[in-house]
């Protein structure tokens, strides 16, 4: 099969040509990577690419499959892999400068899950720093291009794996999402990702940002996909505390095409102000899709939904101060020079090594949790949060789903976001509550704007309730007229121009290596 | 506990102070630049002003909320279960030295 036409093939389809002998891993790899090669230039979606080591992989992993040892729904494929999740041996930057030399000594435990399940990995993908961020412009490798407009961001703080799945640079990637950081870019480069029920995946390996909200997940081509790798990395961990005993993780299970009698609300407070018009059309014409197919749809109000936006960012930053609060260039990463003191070195190294988004929210973040200001702050944040949980409590005992735009907007232009961060933050408006109350969402695209670019439709489910959303997502994708690849303008040369570079000096390893 | 409700600044301004900034800076172990001091501090009134708007919501029944599900602490033996991994982690330290992480002097 040409490696184009590889290229082109769902995560799932290349794992049952892989053992059917059509297709072999290292073909599959070497696909993958003469993607890479072709579009990173323009795109940057990686950080790191470990071309020799993914070709390894995949004759260890054909020899597996060969042999009889590894028979799941995606041994053989080729993924990647979200840069603040750890990688035994392979370097894991959070795309920050902190961390720019830093090489796990072990691996994250969906990574591992995932390895044991035949996934050949292909390399990291870029991010906000530290995830902070709704566009991957804090990055201190460079920026992420989208695909469908190399002009314009892909979203964040997954933008790098979500680029990387809709050019075909991979069949599947992770991310993480604290605050609808796989949907909204999910969203803005017309692929499926999916955040579960806090819980559901171990964090364990995961470079924290904030502990109560995070949640890994995958990014792919459809909601199969999304079902099968969420299916292998949902396990319980003693390594995570948070993490749940779920007997119900057989998600491929709930991928009927059937949606009779389902109620679906869609919350009113969605489709308000700062809405864009297309948007919202192709959202709304979603959910006549549903209900054609018998789910009984309606508008209700949702409430609170303006609260969840300064709740988050009390809540997050909090989290966020404490968590960062390790990286003082004592035992990895970035350390200052010509420091006098032990305090000199903290100082200096963090003031060095962290961008001006990352200090911001560990500004604003040790602030609220101040004495004096803890009170005012961050319990009244977490009083909110409650009473959003409620809300959605209250709107799960009438529906058993939510539906509404991931984001307000498609992608907007790159350096249009970073100068005003309040601005960006109201971005988030759809997606931060649902981490808030710990729930399962998904953002699928619903269609394209007149300027071309992908519309993301999100699902949100009940706490444990992921089944009825994949249900419902794959019945619509059913009816959905897609196939849309961005890549189709690929092959007539990007528009853009090379990669840009990172601050300090700091490189994604594919130019280096290139 | 008594919540310290900051009542009729929601629609008012946050004024951040040096000082308040210095004090923050110290807790967050950071060193902003006198630029990157005065844009932290225009920033964090900004958001500030934006968080006051939760002042609008009656809060007094609800309890604080940290975690969706009731979390307990996770025991075990205390066994050792992984492995040496020295010499492995020390690759990452900026500086080692005989099997250690080596800082500057703490000590006059």
């Amino acid at each position: 099969m040409p490696m184009k036409e590889i290229r082109k093939l769902t995560a799932r389809q290349l794992a049952v040509k892989i053992k059917q002998r059509e297709i072999s891993v290292t073909e599959a790899a070497k696909a993958a990577l003469e993607q890479i090669h072709q579009a990173e230039p323009a795109l940057g979606s990686f950080v790191t690419v470990d071309e020799a080591g993914a070709l390894q992989q995949a004759a260890e992993v054909q020899k597996k499959i060969d042999a009889g040892e590894l028979a799941g729904p995606l041994a053989g494929v080729p993924a990647a892999i979200k840069d603040n999740l750890c990688t035994e041996g392979l370097r894991t930057t959070c795309s920050s400068k902190i961390l720019g030399n830093f090489v796990p000594s072990y691996t994250a435990e969906a990574v591992r899950s995932l390895q044991n399940a035949g996934a050949v990995i292909l390399g990291k993908t870029n991010m906000d720093e530290f995830a902070m961020g709704s566009t991957t412009e804090t990055s201190a490798f460079g920026i992420t291009r989208n695909p469908w407009d190399v002009s314009r961001v892909p979203g964040g703080s997954s933008g790098g794996s979500c680029a990387a799945v809709a050019a075909q640079e991979c069949f599947y990637a992770l991310g993480s999402d604290t605050g609808g950081s796989i949907r909204q870019p999910s969203s803005f480069c017309g692929v499926t990702g999916l955040k579960p029920t806090y819980g559901t995946v171990s964090r364990y390996g995961l470079v924290a940002y904030g502990s109560s909200l995070d949640q890994i997940g995958p990014v792919a081509k459809d909601v199969s996909d999304c079902a099968a790798i969420l299916e292998i990395i949902a396990s319980y961990d003693k390594k995570d505390s948070t993490s749940l005993h779920r007997a119900d993780t057989d998600f491929t299970s709930a991928l009927l095409d059937d949606v009779k009698g389902m109620k679906i609300g869609i919350p009113t407070d969605y489709l308000g102000e700062g809405l864009d018009g297309e948007v919202r059309d192709a959202v709304l014409a979603a959910a006549k899709v549903l209900e054609g197919k018998g789910a009984v749809v309606e508008e209700f109000e949702l409430s609170l939904v303006e609260y969840a936006i300064p709740a988050y960012y009390v809540v997050a930053c909090a989290e966020a101060s404490s968590n960062l609060a390790r990286f003082d260039g004592v035992k990895y990463g970035y350390r200052a020079s010509g420091c006098e003191g032990l305090h000199q070195m903290y100082r200096k190294s963090r003031s060095e090594g962290f961008g001006p988004e990352v200090k911001r929210r560990i500004m604003l973040g040790s602030f609220v949790l101040s004495s004096g200001y803890y009170d005012a702050y961050y319990l009244k944040a977490l009083r909110t949060k409650a009473l959003i949980k409620e809300s959605f409590h209250r709107a799960f005992e009438k529906y058993d789903l939510l539906l509404g735009p991931a984001a307000p907007t498609t992608a907007p232009e790159i350096g249009k976001s970073l100068s005003d961060p309040l601005k960006m933050y109201l971005g988030d408006i759809y997606t931060v509550a649902v981490n808030l109350a710990g729930l399962p969402a998904m953002t699928l695209p619903c269609g394209l704007d007149k300027k071309g670019l992908p519309i993301g439709l999100q699902l949100i489910g009940d706490c444990f309730q992921e089944k009825k959303m994949l249900r419902a997502a794959y019945a619509y994708e059913q009816s959905r007229e897609w196939g849309l690849s961005p890549v189709a303008e690929y092959s007539s040369g990007w528009k853009g121009k090379q990669g840009q570079k990172g601050t300090e000096g700091l490189q994604k390893e594919w130019e280096v290596g290139a | 506990m008594e919540e310290l409700e900051k009542k009729g600044q929601g629609s008012g301004k946050n004024i951040i102070t040096d000082e308040t900034m210095e004090y923050v800076g110290i807790l967050a172990k950071l060193e902003l630049s006198p630029e990157e001091k005065e844009r932290a501090k225009k920033d964090m009134e900004e958001m500030l002003n934006y968080i006051d708007k939760l002042n609008e919501l009656d809060t007094a029944g609800a309890e604080p909320m940290s975690h969706i599900f009731p979390v307990s602490n996770v025991f075990r033996e205390d066994v050792v279960t992984n492995g040496d991994d020295h010499e492995n982690m020390l690759k990452n330290a900026p500086e080692a030295r005989n099997g250690s992480y080596q800082v500057p002097k703490t000590v006059a």
